[in-house]
């Protein structure tokens, strides 16, 4: 369920919401795996039925490079992003030193029907966390921000509770609180997707030398479901002994190929 | 046997069944697991002058989805679904491959005598609607007894790119109900999504024996579709065994 703008949203599946993580050459260690959440949305509700699908409003939202999890895939359900920037911090130190473990957040509004013009959304900060998984779906709740230190200062201002045994504690925010604050927030089913692993061109193997290195740094993966091999031409340099790679190898783990 | 009765007209009825769908999707796909779907080909057959039989005119009734999530396919029987707004409100969803899963009524129109066309209409048309009612009678076996009524208008009129209002949304069958059908309807066939197996046909069977209760006879036809497929050095492609598969059932005829 996604809440912006005061329309009715439905999310795309199929591939286009998922989470991904995809291995460079270089890659050696988990932390240096690029993992990335992606989101879709159409609007959706009985007003919309006679709008076709890729003519209605439209957002995109791509969460990239948010911390590892701890060893293997599924501990995605114990990621836990949510904290916020102090609000004393200043403006230079937030938008060149501050760097969020729940990563960076790209959202594109496309808000009129038929038209692919987009509205990039300004957006500096995102707090996510996973509330449960059910196997390769996890439940994610996400909030995304133009400025943390500010949404901070609102938290500051949430009423203080005093519990049973005496003590004074601020009350936790509530959905409701970051449907007003928060630039737009959701609570999604997000499935966990694919991996794409950048295979030497010269690799016996490619699809198993990618499954093994995804095993190796992602860790706990099951089969995948379908295999994709790539060749992006376009990044073809003169490389005699093969060791460049162009090859691409995504690892499919829902059975169907991916948008 | 079909009748049927499109925009005021009353068509010779003909022996066509009208054929029931399922696809079922695998276990935790990013989708309402059950596909249910129905359609009609309405196709009365003519004498011509010199006495030759003919089929110059055709009308073709799809229900692109019923959106029906039965734990027993038998409890299909005996119901009613009206697809009213809030109905779709409700079953709103995406596919397994990220495509919005509609539930409209779609009329092709087949007229190829000009003299029984009004002035500008086409030989070949299509109208959609999404206020209809569908009412499904008792089960015998495999078949049933559907009934269909429906609103629907030109393709051309009916996409547009403004959301309905809300008197819009809250009418329901605007305009003359023009699509009437009754059919007798057969389960013709079922698609299943099977995970990466090398037999999937067993597995397949176990999916709808357990989702749906569904027993196939063994005169059934069985395919397996493979999904993958490998390039080959030619550019060719050539499906990969053992991979992800739909098994596709096609439940004969008696």
């Amino acid at each position: 369920m996604l809440y912006f703008r005061n329309l009715p949203w439905l999310c795309v599946r199929g591939g286009a919401t998922c989470f991904s993580a995809y291995i460079t050459i270089s890659a050696r260690k988990r932390e240096e795996v690029m993992w990335s959440i992606d989101l879709r949305y159409v609007a959706a509700g009985a007003a919309w039925r006679r709008v076709p699908e890729w003519k209605r409003p439209a957002l995109w939202i791509d969460v990239d490079h948010f911390r590892a999890p701890a060893a293997r895939w599924s501990d995605l359900e114990r990621a836990c992003y949510w904290d916020l920037p102090e609000p004393e911090m200043s403006f230079q130190d937030y938008m060149m030193d501050y760097e969020s473990p729940a990563g960076g957040i790209e959202a594109h509004y496309y808000p009129k029907c038929g038209s692919k013009d987009d509205e990039q959304l300004e957006l500096y900060e995102v707090v996510w966390r996973v509330a449960a998984r059910r196997g390769r779906w996890f439940t994610v709740e996400l909030a995304a921000l133009y400025d943390g230190r500010e949404t901070q200062r609102e938290l500051r201002e949430q009423p203080v509770v005093v519990t049973p045994d005496g003590k004074e504690e601020r009350a936790d925010a509530d959905a409701e609180f970051w449907k007003r604050h928060a630039t737009f927030y959701l609570v999604e089913e997000i499935p966990f997707g694919t991996v794409m692993v950048r295979v030497p061109q010269n690799a016996r193997d490619p699809e198993t030398y990618a499954y093994s290195r995804a095993q190796e740094l992602i860790g706990g993966l099951p089969l995948p479901q379908h295999v994709e091999v790539q060749e992006h031409s376009a990044e073809k340099l003169p490389d005699a002994l093969g060791l460049s790679s162009d090859l691409f190898v995504t690892l499919h783990f829902n059975g169907f190929y991916e948008l | 046997m079909s009748w049927l009765q499109w925009r005021g007209e009353v068509w010779p009825t003909t022996e066509a069944e009208a054929d029931l769908h399922l696809h079922l999707w695998l276990p935790d796909s990013a989708c309402p697991r059950q596909s249910w779907s129905w359609d009609l080909h309405h196709c009365p057959q003519e004498l011509d002058e010199a006495g030759e039989r003919k089929r110059p005119r055709w009308v073709g009734v799809d229900v692109s989805d019923l959106n029906l999530q039965l734990d027993d396919w038998r409890t299909i029987a005996n119901r009613e679904i009206r697809a009213d707004a809030a109905w779709h409100d409700l079953h709103e969803n995406t596919n397994e491959y990220g495509h919005l899963s509609t539930s409209n009524v779609d009329v092709m129109v087949g007229e190829i005598d000009p003299a029984r066309r009004a002035p500008g209409e086409k030989p070949h048309q299509h109208w959609i609607g999404h206020d209809w009612i569908m009412r499904l009678g008792a089960l015998e076996g495999f078949i049933l007894p559907v009934e269909l009524e429906a609103w629907t208008m030109p393709r051309e009129d009916y996409y547009r790119l403004q959301p309905e209002s809300e008197e819009e949304i809250v009418r329901f069958g605007d305009g003359p109900r023009n699509v009437r059908a009754m059919a007798r309807t057969r389960l013709k066939s079922c698609r299943v999504n099977v995970e990466r197996c090398a037999d999937p046909i067993p597995r397949a069977r176990e999916y709808l024996r357990r989702a749906i209760g569904l027993e196939l006879p063994s005169s059934v036809v069985q395919k397996v579709e493979w999904n993958s497929y490998r390039r080959l050095p030619d550019g060719k492609a050539e499906p990969r065994p053992g991979w992800t598969s739909v098994v596709v059932f096609d439940l004969p005829k008696d």
